[in-house]
């Protein structure tokens, strides 16, 4: 198996004439957390749209597991095993929480003929229900499980992003901004989520705002600045990092 | 041999002149609130029943026909907006509510049209007016009805697309079709705009039903009849196009007239099957120019907006 | 004065027929999101493809030559073989039940063509429409599909021969199996989208509905799913079609309208967006509508000679419109709310929470 699991080259996206995201190569090693910090409008979203394949590049590649998924759009990328979490959660609002969490599985209820016969996807759908507890109770929703997703709060949404990806437990998950808005006795038991999802070979991507969150947990650390690639390096080190707080200038890393 | 189509081209540029009236109101209801507007038809009836009573009190005046039909078609037009549109568009409804919303208003209006002329036996009629020739070109008559009907067309054209350029309320309109939001904030009285937009949409359809009132037989589903060929003309026009909605008129107009000649005396097509053209023409649009033949695509996207508002939460 | 029974059938045989058709634009639209704006064009061609098959068939059947089905003679004969021939009349009933259910499919699954789809999400609706105006044009004025305005007539009750058997030798007793039947059939209509729709296919529609891109990122097959929706409606509209052309007797454009699509889609707000109780209630109540306004007229012709009938109809499509405009503004969501999906996974977790037994509505 090979150590990087996901490699960018010289990815660059304008925005008519303002460069977005400027000849940003990086890689991302397998089983690790890494983090991908920078002030707004650094270009790390756009960054994301375009590994994702919600946009599309200017100029560069992307690579994903040795394969070239530049041009593959979102829907081929998650049945590859990447899935990307939304800085503004897109979820189905009409939806109640449990509903949400189990869509992302193939059930052979799918299929209209056999949704029927309810004992064709029985017991397929009583296992979803109890990995589907499990998930919402690691993010204490189990009780807003019927609730529509458009009535609980934006942190719960945040968690319920993250409920749904452990259903799914995709070789990469890139998240963007995955704390922000959530309640803070909750983070701890997000991180130890992130925590797990490493010791078992899962590849996380993380966008944040600054380090200080993430410090603890983290592999290893990007940071961008106007569309560049402006460092690199373990935690420890970013911090260290003079051109690191120059870009923050103003905001404390560590 | 040909002796039939110089009728059929007299012909043609009348409904052409007619048609441009009765789509124009509702190209403009698209570029500015973005509302694809299905009881637009009714203000045609409404404008050919308001000739029809107004003529059987003072028979052949023409001006006070149509100003009244003007007044009373804007009139109900901008009622419409206010009790149903406004509250609707304000909540951020979907298209497709909108959509609906305008079925129940069309057929609202129809109903009533149809309760109030079956009371007033006029569910058939003709208005009083004298329909008489004017001119002769080469055995062709053309009546004094035929003249208005295209000096009216062209006189819409013209008032319109100065209206839009040099005044405030047209520029109004021009802005907040491109961004209604923007326009509210730059201090535009969007409100005003828009509700005399509502009165030039629902007025002009008014006097091209009025227009039409005495060449045809006035029921209550005169307008509902014609609006296959309304959307045709205007999703021709790319919806929001001014220029756009005058070639669809005169496509329509031709299409339905010389084109149906021409096909009825050499190939011997049925005229029933007029009504295959306004569908024929949106499906050839849709599959060859979705945008359609007109100019403004901006204001299109604008459109779109909606539609993507619907989609996503 | 007023027959009580033929009143009562006549209610239930509309609200059974009604209630199929609401269900089944539910489903395309409540919960599948596709706004259909031509249902009436599904429902109209399985009655004209029964009709015409029907007629056909019944001389087919019974040895006999094949003639223009427009004629009286031909009526005649439809009549006759269907009061005293039952193999044929039922077997001819049942293929042409089969037909307009697959006719009905082939053109749900036209009607979703993705081609039409990739440019713009209007276009479906529009073309719907239009193709359901269409409809109506066409076989109003081709004598050789529909014979004219006044359609095609003769399709009698397919237990009309029940008459000569019966000891007691009243029509009433086929309209009464027929009725049963309808409602058996609506019965069956409603299991199998409460089926439908409690399930994982269910949770698909509803994904698609609210956020195409969203459930396409998820790993969903949008088109596919939307092409299922529409194939599964369609059919069901003209299952309903079916069941309508031989209760009524006459396959007539003047009941295809756009006019009536606009009743079912009242029909389907006023009972309760994506939920497949609230579309029957929905039904039921423009059913009564319906029927009351029509009784309304008949007693009005009676005691009041001059008085105009039509006013009463016009009063009927006049109250729809305004109910309409109501419900969009001060109660889109309609009578009965959205339930949840309602699979063993949802009871387990009702189970495990305590809840009470009949909850199943969204918090």
């Amino acid at each position: 198996m090979s150590e990087i699991i996901l490699e960018t080259r010289s990815i660059s996206k304008s925005y008519g004439g303002i460069k977005a995201v400027d000849d940003v190569s990086l890689t991302v090693k397998r089983a690790s957390i890494t983090v991908l910090i920078g002030p707004n409008g650094s270009g790390k979203s756009t960054l994301f749209n375009i590994i994702s394949g919600v946009d599309k590049a200017d100029g560069g590649q992307v690579f994903f597991m040795n394969k070239e998924i530049t041009h593959l759009l979102p829907h081929q990328l998650f049945q590859m095993g990447l899935y990307r979490t939304f800085q503004n959660p897109r979820l189905f609002f009409g939806m109640s929480v449990l509903e949400n969490t189990l869509l992302p599985n193939n059930s052979r209820g799918d299929n209209p003929l056999f949704a029927l016969f309810k004992r064709v996807w029985q017991d397929d759908e009583l296992s979803k229900a109890e990995k589907a507890w499990k998930a919402l109770g690691t993010f204490s929703l189990v009780h807003l499980y019927k609730n529509r997703a458009s009535e609980i709060s934006g942190g719960q949404i945040k968690l319920l992003q993250l409920a749904m990806m452990l259903m799914v437990e995709p070789t990469l998950t890139l998240l963007d901004e995955p704390i922000a808005g959530v309640a803070p006795n909750l983070i701890p038991i997000i991180f130890s989520t992130f925590q797990d999802m490493r010791k078992k070979g899962k590849t996380l991507f993380i966008i944040e705002h600054t380090l200080r969150e993430l410090f603890e947990i983290a592999d290893f650390v990007y940071v961008m600045g106007r569309g560049r690639l402006i460092a690199s390096g373990t935690p420890n080190e970013i911090v260290k990092n003079e051109k690191v707080k120059e870009e923050y200038v103003g905001t404390s890393v560590a | 041999m040909l002796n039939w189509l110089l009728g059929s081209i007299v012909r043609s540029i009348f409904e052409s002149g007619i048609f441009l009236m009765v789509s124009i109101g509702l190209t403009l209801t698209l570029a500015v609130v973005k509302l694809p507007n299905f009881a637009h038809a009714e203000f045609i009836t409404i404008g050919a029943y308001t000739t029809l009573i107004v003529t059987q009190f003072l028979p052949n005046n023409l001006p006070f026909a149509l100003i009244a039909s003007f007044l009373i078609s804007g009139l109900i037009a901008i009622v419409v907006h206010q009790l149903a549109y406004k509250p609707l568009i304000k909540r951020r409804s979907s298209l497709y509510i909108l959509v609906l919303a305008s079925f129940a208003v069309a057929q609202f209006l129809r109903y009533t049209v149809f309760i109030l002329a079956s009371i007033g036996g006029m569910l058939s009629a003709h208005p009083l007016i004298n329909v008489v020739p004017v001119l002769y070109i080469a055995g062709q008559a053309l009546t004094n009805i035929y003249l208005l009907t295209l000096l009216l067309a062209i006189l819409s054209a013209v008032f319109l697309s100065l209206f839009f350029k040099f005044t405030l309320t047209g520029k109004s309109m021009r802005a907040i079709s491109s961004n209604q939001v923007l326009a509210q904030l730059s201090g535009i009285n969007t409100e005003r705009a828009i509700n005399v937009m509502w009165i030039l949409a629902g007025g002009l359809a008014g006097v091209g039903g009025s227009m039409l009132s005495p060449y045809v037989t006035v029921t209550p589903a005169l307008g509902f009849n014609l609006l296959l060929e309304i959307f045709a003309v205007v999703i021709f026009g790319g919806l929001t196009s001014f220029i756009g909605t005058i070639l669809g008129s005169l496509i329509m107009g031709f299409a339905e007239n010389s084109l149906m000649d021409f096909l009825n005396i050499y190939f011997s097509v049925p005229y029933t099957y007029t009504p295959l053209i306004p569908f024929s023409l949106i499906i050839i649009v849709l599959l060859i120019k979705p945008t359609g033949f007109g100019l403004s695509y901006s204001v299109s996207r604008a459109l779109k907006q909606r539609l993507i508002r619907t989609q996503s939460r | 004065m007023v027959d009580i029974v033929g009143f009562c059938l006549s209610f239930v045989s509309f609200f059974g027929i009604y209630a199929i058709l609401t269900l089944s634009l539910n489903l395309e639209y409540g919960f599948g999101g596709q706004p259909n704006f031509g249902q009436a064009l599904f429902y109209g061609m399985g009655a004209f493809v029964t009709a015409i098959l029907t007629s056909n068939l019944l001389l087919i059947l019974t040895h006999q030559h094949l003639e223009n089905i427009c004629t009286i003679s031909s009526l005649v004969e439809r009549e006759t073989i269907a009061t005293s021939n039952p193999s044929a009349t039922l077997l001819a009933w049942a293929i042409s039940g089969i037909t307009s259910i697959i006719v009905g499919a082939i053109l749900g699954f036209i009607a979703s063509y993705p081609a039409l789809r990739v440019k713009e999400e209007w276009y479906l609706a529009m073309v719907l429409l239009v193709a359901a105006q269409i409809f109506v044009i066409v076989f109003r004025y081709n004598t050789r599909l529909g014979c004219g305005f006044d359609g095609i007539a003769g399709i009698s009750n397919p237990f009309s021969w029940l008459v000569s058997l019966t000891p007691i030798n009243s029509p009433v007793i086929p309209n009464l199996v027929y009725s049963a039947i309808i409602l058996l059939f609506t019965y069956l209509c409603f299991v199998l989208t409460e089926r439908l729709t409690n399930s994982p296919f269910g949770r698909l529609l509803k994904s698609v509905r609210d956020d195409w891109l969203a459930s396409s990122t998820l790993g969903k097959n949008v088109n596919k799913i939307r092409t299922q929706v529409m194939i599964i409606g369609s059919s069901m509209a003209s299952l309903a079609g079916w069941l309508y052309v031989y209760y009524i007797g006459v396959a007539n454009t003047e009941d295809y309208t756009s006019t009536f699509t606009f009743s079912i889609w009242v029909m389907m707000i006023l009972g309760g967006f994506a939920n497949n109780r609230g579309a029957v209630v929905g039904a039921f109540f423009i059913t009564a509508l319906d029927r009351f306004t029509l009784i309304g007229s008949t007693l009005l012709q009676a005691y009041f000679p001059g008085f105009n009938p039509n006013i009463i109809s016009y009063s009927k499509y006049l109250l729809e419109s305004l109910l309409l405009l109501l419900l969009l503004v001060f109660r889109p969501k309609g009578i009965m709310k959205e339930g949840v999906i309602l699979t063993p996974a949802y009871r387990l977790f009702s189970l495990r929470m305590g809840e009470k037994k009949n909850e199943r509505n969204y918090s």
